[in-house]
């Protein structure tokens, strides 16, 4: 039981840690900035 | 989109998940440049406008804040200088290397004596479309061709007078840089005038939807430059379907991603994440906007996961060497007329230097007398170029907006939050600092 109780609170550590490491993770961000209503109404209706 | 999505359903690049941001401009510079001002302090330092106007208004800002400006096969064609747009990338073919590909194109039918040959540049009065004619004036001058410029007013719908004197003067070939709906209309005054469609070479922007609308047998013979791959035989394209149209989680329709403008998507961003992958291998996290600028350049024959001719970026050399095949619409698909080709190089980086130094030069002299380069902010409302749906181009008091037109999807619906200010004060606009 004792084991299992040990072996339970290592898993939560891990948990905890994983979880911080994927909060703290910063996103590669690419902006994207289109025509989706303008010019291309006509010109590209595909793609607005 | 779905690219990104791939990529972070297998971990990200270095562990980090990657975020594609988009927003609308609607082709005005003044929104793209609140787009730009509003990212940037949300922390995004790897832009994209897929727009000229848009970026030659953005692009003095970039490179005073040192944001990396991704302008693969659109905008100023010398921006692949590196010595002097340090932070543009217009990686793979420029619509300067695309003429000068399309011309050598021509030569090659004409087996290489062009004294007699009549070459007809159709074209948007308008600046993207405007880009190739420097080029193709001096490969004229150069090659003893006879060059015709033909401008069609925006949005292309009105062709009538411009192909009547296409049909007068008879070129032995027409260049056409429009696209969508323009080519339908092209098309069909061609047709109309007697005009073979086999003489129709186009920019890359001529797409599956565009040949439907033509017709799949009217449309034989027409001929395009071509940045990428088409069709769906490749891999990429294979595992996207598997791991996220199969699964439902596409980020659009199906059809959608039949079409080459899906691959250039494809393409595009296979360079973007690509250098952000360069970057981490190189610098570690996290990617910083200089990281990920050595990354850009260290970028050497890649394929774009087999969608374009092999790519390397240097410090000098921001395009890569992009290449173009031209290809011809048989009724049923597009056949490759010629290999992955970069023609005209010498021309083409002469007209680069030429016009970067100019560019170099205009920058040095705004910022004459000064400690430090700085270039002037564009004023809160300007004058802008803008587009109506039916008068083409026209000048007008600029309505700038609360936002810059967010959107969360692209082929959704527009944002409800996009909201027009009350238009300038015609006699305060008068008086406004230029």
């Amino acid at each position: 039981m004792k084991k299992l109780t040990k072996a339970l609170a290592v898993f939560s550590m891990m948990g905890s840690w994983m979880a911080g490491t994927q909060a703290l993770a910063e996103p590669f961000k690419v902006g994207v900035c289109y025509d989706f209503s303008k010019a291309c109404t006509f010109a590209t209706p595909q793609a607005s | 989109m779905d690219l990104s999505k791939l990529i972070n359903m297998q971990g990200g690049i270095g562990g980090e998940p990657v975020e594609v941001i988009v927003r609308d401009h609607g082709n005005e510079p003044q929104r793209g440049i609140e787009c730009y001002s509003k990212l940037s302090r949300e922390g995004v330092f790897v832009f994209d406008t897929l727009s000229t106007p848009v970026f030659l208004a953005v692009l003095p800002r970039a490179m005073e804040d040192e944001k990396i400006l991704m302008k693969s096969l659109v905008g100023r064609g010398d921006a692949v200088d590196g010595t002097v747009f340090d932070w543009v990338y217009p990686i793979g073919p420029t619509y300067w290397g695309q003429a000068a590909n399309d011309f050598a194109y021509i030569k090659q039918l004409h087996d290489g004596d062009m004294s007699d040959v009549k070459v007809g540049f159709v074209y948007f009065d308008y600046p993207f479309r405007q880009e190739p004619i420097e080029i193709l004036k001096t490969l004229a001058e150069k090659e003893g061709f006879e060059l015709h410029l033909y401008p069609v007013p925006l949005p292309g719908s009105d062709q009538a007078s411009v192909r009547s004197k296409v049909r007068r003067e008879n070129p032995d070939h027409v260049i056409v840089w429009m696209l969508g709906g323009a080519h339908v209309v092209a098309s069909k005054e061609m047709k109309r005038n007697g005009i073979p469609m086999e003489k129709y070479i186009s920019v890359n922007w001529l797409n599956e939807v565009d040949i439907a609308n033509i017709g799949n047998e009217v449309a034989i013979g027409i001929k395009r430059g071509t940045n990428v791959v088409g069709g769906q035989d490749f891999a990429l394209y294979q595992e996207i379907m598997t791991e996220l149209y199969g699964k439902g989680q596409g980020s659009g329709p199906l059809e959608k991603t039949q079409d080459v403008f899906y691959n250039t998507g494809l393409a595009m961003y296979s360079i973007v994440f690509e250098a952000a992958r360069k970057a981490v291998e190189n610098e570690g996290l996290p990617i910083t906007a200089k990281s990920y600028k050595a990354g850009l350049e260290s970028l050497e024959g890649f394929d774009a996961n087999g969608l374009m001719a092999l790519i390397t970026v240097t410090a000098k050399d921001h395009g890569g060497g992009g290449k173009t095949r031209i290809e011809m619409w048989d009724g049923k698909a597009w056949v490759p007329q010629t290999d992955w080709i970069s023609e005209f190089t010498d021309v083409v980086w002469d007209a680069v230097k030429k016009s970067s130094s100019k560019y170099q030069q205009q920058k040095t002299n705004k910022n004459s007398g000064k400690n430090r380069l700085r270039l002037p902010r564009a004023p809160k409302t300007d004058q802008a170029v803008r587009l109506s749906s039916m008068g083409g181009i026209h000048r007008e008091p600029y309505e700038t907006t609360q936002n810059c037109g967010v959107r969360h999807s692209v082929g959704g619906r527009r944002d409800s939050r996009v909201r027009a200010r009350p238009r300038t004060d015609p006699v305060r606009a008068l008086f406004r600092p230029q």
